[in-house]
């Protein structure tokens, strides 16, 4: 079993965007996307989207397309800033949300992604995103 | 030669998966060259008013029509009463025709096998492929078959086992699905799964075999407690098919624990990412295993959840059983998984025959606990012992358990004649048999099983509240209100899969008779809990309406509705997800706010009981706002 404390880390968030926008993001890089990058958390609903800027991807690993949507990975600079939106009830009425998982369940929209050190298919990759050790 | 493989009925579910063992089993025999024909008769009864009658006539047409040299039955421990008969209608057919017996049940009893059904020639210990191949061989050149690996035949009518001479190397499969695809209809198959499901899913194989060396698991000692997984292009080439020509979209990797081998897991988790097909996948996983950092990876690669026996809260037990799980480790996999939106599913393990009411308590209270922190589905199951679990050679006192027999058999109706042919044979048919155990009698365990179950999965709040207030005693609590109110029955519990309310209807007075009797709980404490009780029933009606479910809430609007709750529901979760006391100030008026949120999504939220008609103006509180 490989030793998890020889691995890199990196951090990435994970979540869907429509076809049209993974077309548009190429892969490795952040393919010249423009505009901030909204990924949605659940495939198939809009009511958790996480919001990260153009300027603090490092990189993009695609996935599978389903049902218009395609998987993605953003591999995020060291620093950058993650914005989650939730879909709910307007902030102006103070309300505090219950954690209740079988009504939803709130997840941090960040990870942290370790990449085995003598993995043929990241190292050029890891280099661009400037990997700390772990 | 010519051979036919079947698999008796197994499940009165409508959606039916292809028998992975047995289809391996024909890939490999076709492999070898073998003409192959395979019946599977819980596919084939489905939809017949009367499968439990003419499942042996559909297997004797089929031998009439195919004509087999050899016979192959394969038997699971439910239904191997079914196998025999089918044993003897191939005979019947054709007296001339060899049968051969396999499967979990059958492959772990193999002399016993033979010693019971007269008709059945040879059964094949544990794994079965290369035994089954050179025995054809042997019966296609006239050669004996006493150095046939794993074969059990007959010497001057008395059964002999052949030793084994080790396990297979699963990389010399080919991908089975497409091999098969001549002799099984899968297509038949994929059509039994309801048309707008959320997901297609098939079992298929990624290995066998698993490390541990827990007393009352069969499968890890069936597989000879050696790792072994198919090789990963292997697999995915079996994904690839299943879901191109049959549209198969959730993949569940039947292997006893695939989760040892971490590189492993990297390597399908790049190969199922880098293949872009739209798939999902679920394993099995020990919350001692250390997937951090890699579990990202399988949620991006399609891991949609993960299945774990934790078998027991007591450390005590957890020694004894030699499952070895500790709670800090149980409970940070779980929230761990969690918040990767990976589900999991947490098995217990109830009745050891060591076991204190006590420590069924604790267990009880964790599975509620494991809810509470995110785990899909807690399920609590009797102990029986089914060979070759080292656990099964202890002889323990048992007594048949009709019970289970109902749940498992393959048909709705358990005749008399074959519940009296089991119960009278606890050697060969041990799984139908619960040992003694001192954690209560076999009727008060049994209730512990399909009370519990149920009331986590409806109201975990609730019985989170139970265990952690009670402790020790929440199990013998419960038990004063079995013995004043009776039971649930298993067709109150599944009287409407699509329902809560039949289940709830029986719940709810047996808990709030706890409550009641309960002889210590102070006078807030049991307010406590009936006010979570009362804030989860009117979840579960919140939920379960079509539209906006009103009745009995204090406030409302077009996509909400509100009520006062006697208790803080939101300190509560968080006092029990973060260990927290328990205290009075717990009990206090809180409006609880539910919202219908679309796409069948729900939120819940707390606000001062003082708010209420401020809200009530609005007529709907969606919006989005920023939350990070």
């Amino acid at each position: 079993m490989a030793n998890t404390e020889q691995q890199n880390a990196t951090y990435a968030v994970i979540g869907y965007v429509p076809d049209e926008v993974a077309k548009s993001l190429g892969t490795g890089g952040s393919g010249g996307y423009g505009r901030a990058l909204e990924l949605r958390v659940k495939r198939g609903s809009d009511q958790e989207i996480v919001r990260v800027q153009p300027d603090h991807v490092a990189g993009i690993l695609q996935g599978a397309s389903q049902e218009g949507e395609t998987g993605v990975q953003v591999f995020l600079k060291e620093n950058a800033t993650v914005e989650t939106l939730t879909r709910g009830i307007a902030s102006d009425l103070h309300l505090q949300g219950i954690s209740d998982p079988n009504v939803w369940w709130h997840r941090p929209p960040l990870v942290s992604i370790f990449v085995h050190p003598q993995d043929p298919r990241f190292p050029k990759f890891l280099e661009q995103l400037q990997l700390k050790q772990q | 030669m010519r051979v036919l493989l079947t698999q008796p009925p197994l499940s009165t579910l409508p959606e039916v998966c292809p028998p992975v063992g047995l289809c391996t089993l024909a890939a490999w025999l076709i492999h070898k060259g073998h003409e192959v024909s395979l019946l599977d008769l819980d596919l084939a009864v489905k939809g017949l008013p009367s499968g439990q009658e003419i499942y042996r006539d559909l297997l004797a047409d089929e031998v009439r029509r195919f004509a087999p040299q050899v016979v192959g039955v394969t038997s699971m421990f439910n239904n191997s009463l079914q196998a025999e008969r089918l044993i003897r209608t191939v005979k019947d057919c054709d007296d001339s025709i060899i049968t051969v017996g396999g499967g979990s049940h059958f492959g772990a009893l193999t002399v016993p096998s033979l010693q019971r059904i007269p008709r059945l020639d040879h059964a094949i210990e544990g794994e079965g492929e290369e035994a089954f191949a050179q025995l054809l061989d042997a019966v296609a050149t006239g050669a004996g078959v006493a150095d046939i690996p794993r074969l059990c035949h007959r010497v001057d009518g008395e059964p002999r086992q052949n030793p084994s001479r080790g396990l297979m190397d699963l990389a010399e499969i080919p991908p089975i699905w497409p091999l098969v695809d001549g002799c099984v209809d899968i297509g038949r198959y994929a059509r039994t799964i309801p048309a707008g499901a959320g997901r297609r899913a098939i079992y298929i194989e990624a290995g066998r075999g698993c490390p541990f060396v827990c007393t009352f698991c069969a499968t890890a000692p069936f597989w000879e407690r050696k790792y072994r997984v198919k090789p990963v292009a292997a697999l995915l080439a079996e994904i690839r098919f299943l879901h191109e020509q049959y549209g198969y979209d959730g993949f569940m990797l039947v292997h006893d624990l695939l989760t040892v081998d971490r590189d492993y897991l990297n390597e399908l988790s790049e190969a199922v990412w880098e293949s872009r097909l739209p798939v999902e996948w679920m394993a099995n996983h020990r919350t001692d295993i250390d997937l951090r950092g890699l579990l990202p990876k399988m949620k991006a690669a399609g891991c949609w959840a993960m299945f774990f026996g934790i078998e027991s809260a007591s450390p005590r037990l957890q020694k004894t059983i030699r499952k070895g799980l500790k709670q800090e480790g149980i409970v940070s996999t779980i929230t761990g998984l969690a918040d990767l939106g990976i589900a999991s599913t947490c098995s217990f393990v109830i009745g050891f025959p060591d076991e204190t009411p006590e420590e069924l308590s604790a267990t009880v209270a964790l599975g509620a606990d494991l809810k509470l922190l995110g785990a899909g589905m807690v399920q609590f199951h009797r102990l029986r012992t089914w060979p070759p679990a080292p656990l099964s050679r202890a002889l323990l006192p048992a007594r048949f358990d009709l019970d289970s027999l109902r749940l498992e058999y393959p048909f709705l109706d358990v005749l008399d004649a074959d519940a009296a042919a089991i119960a009278a044979d606890p050697e060969f048919f041990a799984g139908y048999f619960a040992p003694a155990t001192t954690a209560g009698t076999f009727a008060q365990m049994a209730q512990v099983e399909i009370f519990f179950t149920h009331a986590v999965h409806m109201v975990p709040l609730t019985v989170a509240l139970m265990g952690r207030l009670a402790g020790g005693s929440l199990i013998p609590a419960f038990y004063g209100v079995l013995s004043r109110l009776g039971g649930v029955s298993r067709q109150e519990m599944e009287a409407d899969p699509g329902s809560p309310w039949p289940a709830w209807s029986a719940l709810r007075p047996r808990l709030e008779s706890w409550v009641a009797l309960h002889p210590t709980l102070e006078d807030w404490q049991r307010r406590l809990i009936l006010g979570a009780m009362d804030y989860e029933e009117r979840r579960l009606r919140f939920v379960n309406s079509d539209g906006v479910e009103r009745d009995g809430m204090d406030a409302g609007g077009d996509d909400w509705a509100a009520f006062v709750s006697t208790v803080d529901i939101a300190l509560a979760f968080d006092r029990l997800r973060g260990g927290g006391a328990l205290t009075p100030d717990l009990v206090q008026d809180w409006a609880v706010v539910f919202t219908r949120q679309g796409h069948g999504a729900f939120g819940v939220y707390t606000t001062g009981a003082d708010h209420l008609p401020e809200l009530s103006q609005r007529p709907s509180l969606m919006a989005a706002s920023s939350v990070q």
